[in-house]
């Protein structure tokens, strides 16, 4: 299809740059439907009379898949150009949900696993990050912002995701009622729940495609056309960046605070009854803790946006240093004072979790500034295995705490205190690394890129 | 030989405002019916 060809996907005079953001949000927001698949979880159980945790492998190996493809792709989406690695990301992600759809109906796991857990998620590494590079280019100006608008989609995708597929459920089930509890979906509608959500995706992801455009001069080869440099003139291939003390720096930052953030999110609902737990009953009901739940997926899709555009006028290293230190302080305060009032409690989470989707967001334009905008979007790939990392990682160290304590949702506050005390160390290694983060060395430059001439001489004041 | 690019931050758009609009709106309704799902669910977080 030589229309989605690099030199086809040029826009045209005119083309405004505005019908960009809404592209990605539409690739991203499809995918950030992995973040709600738990929604799927207990009639799931009950089809395959498996484990809980045989069916949170599936969400397990979709992650684990877009870390990996993510890493993998980012040279071949930097190479074929955004619309082709669009319809790409579309493909796998639909063949994703028919492939775990017949699994459902035949009842094989093991197509579930491949189909959404493996197909899926080579869609949603691919997806992730085949409008990033691109919308740095065309917003050099604000690259946060763009970045931001994207994968704060991917945080709301989730948002939408779950009353939809509620909905969907109720449609094809009516007497399935997704508020009452322990209630489970029947073969037929979990499976055309998964395939109506995969054509519905589809359509969504293409309109992207068709939207989706490189700024006029990104068309040809990469050495033919110029590049927005990076810190003192950085143009870097991503072969090179992972040569780099920098990739390794910002790979550690990423990490700490994905695994930060996930201490809150992973144990949300029962961390809020077992903070205001009162013999063996709690002041929280378990209505109040599902709308704690539901604030923190507001303040997680909410800060992406928010601090992503805010690194556009303080800088991306110093708000790092807010992620990172003030991140460390509100968990410190979170473990002494947390329990002093609901409010308080509340209040801390929401930033911390804000944080959490702020750092994600963030990190494209770090990698901009440090790399330039050569390749990327295939360094953001590689540096995404540091979410795949802190996904095993943040997990591991709360339950591994709460575990010995007992068991969540019978707690007390004092009983996190171990796992919430880790985190601010996890979040202090986080701050000194990205304090060690300077601009890259110049022999790792590409010799045969070009940067436009005033930055060139930028660089040569700088 | 490098091409050299125009600039995409003062580039003048020709595009339609109302396609412009159209764009934003596909994207913005479902991702504010999400954003408002979460908020009812929220709430409760205030009202118990």
């Amino acid at each position: 299809m030589p229309f989605l060809d690099k030199p086809s996907s040029v826009a045209k005079p005119g083309y405004s740059r505005w019908l960009i953001p809404p592209a990605a949000l539409a690739v991203h927001m499809s995918i950030g439907q992995v973040y709600a698949f738990s929604v799927f979880k207990t009639s799931l159980v009950h089809r395959f009379g498996s484990s809980q945790t045989a069916v949170a492998w599936v969400f397990s190996l979709a992650i684990v898949c877009l870390g990996l493809s993510a890493a993998i792709g980012g040279r071949w989406v930097e190479r074929n150009g955004p619309r082709r690695a669009m319809l790409v990301s579309a493909i796998f992600w639909f063949a994703g949900f028919l492939v775990g759809a017949l699994g459902i109906a035949t009842g094989q796991l093991i197509l579930l696993y491949l189909g959404y857990g493996v197909l899926g998620g080579i869609g949603l590494g691919i997806g992730y990050i085949s409008p990033v590079s691109t919308l740095i280019k065309w917003f050099p100006d604000r690259p946060g912002l763009a970045t931001g608008m994207a994968i704060m989609g991917f945080g709301g995708g989730a948002l939408v995701a779950a009353p939809l597929s509620n909905q969907l459920l109720r449609t094809y089930d009516s007497g399935f009622d997704p508020n009452a509890k322990g209630a489970v979906a029947s073969t037929h509608a979990l499976a055309m729940t998964f395939v109506t959500l995969g054509i519905i995706y589809l359509i969504f992801m293409m309109i992207g495609v068709a939207l989706m455009r490189l700024p006029q001069g990104y068309g040809g080869h990469d050495d033919e056309v110029t590049h927005q440099a990076g810190m003192s003139g950085a143009l870097v291939r991503a072969n090179e960046a992972i040569k780099t003390r920098q990739f390794y720096l910002l790979w550690i930052v990423l990490f700490c605070n994905v695994t930060a953030g996930i201490g809150i999110l992973e144990q949300a609902a029962p961390m809020i009854q077992d903070f205001f737990r009162d013999g063996k009953t709690s002041a929280v009901s378990a209505a109040v803790a599902a709308g704690f739940v539901g604030l923190l997926s507001v303040g997680n899709m909410l800060g992406r946006f928010t601090w992503s555009t805010t690194s556009d006028i303080i800088g991306r290293k110093p708000m790092y240093m807010v992620f990172l230190g003030v991140g460390a302080v509100l968990y410190l305060l979170l473990a002494t004072v947390g329990h002093s009032a609901t409010a308080v409690f509340v209040l801390l989470a929401l930033f911390i979790i804000s944080f959490y989707g702020g750092g994600f967001a963030t990190v494209p334009a770090y990698l901009k500034d440090l790399y330039g905008t050569l390749e990327v979007g295939a360094i953001h790939g590689r540096l995404l295995t540091a979410w795949s990392a802190a996904g095993v990682v943040g997990p591991l160290i709360v339950n591994g705490y709460l575990d010995a304590a007992g068991k969540p949702g019978n707690l007390i506050a004092d009983d996190y205190k171990p796992a919430l005390f880790t985190m601010v160390g996890v979040l202090v290694v986080g701050f000194i690394a990205n304090l060690l983060i300077n601009p890259v060395n110049s022999k790792y430059f590409d010799p045969m890129a070009h940067a436009a001439p005033e930055q060139q001489e930028e660089a040569k004041l700088a | 030989m490098t091409e050299r690019n125009p600039d995409p931050v003062t580039a003048p758009s020709t595009t339609s405002p109302a396609l412009i609009a159209l764009a934003w709106i596909v994207v913005a309704i479902p991702l504010l019916y999400g954003l408002w799902q979460a908020i009812l669910k929220a709430a409760k977080l205030f009202t118990g």
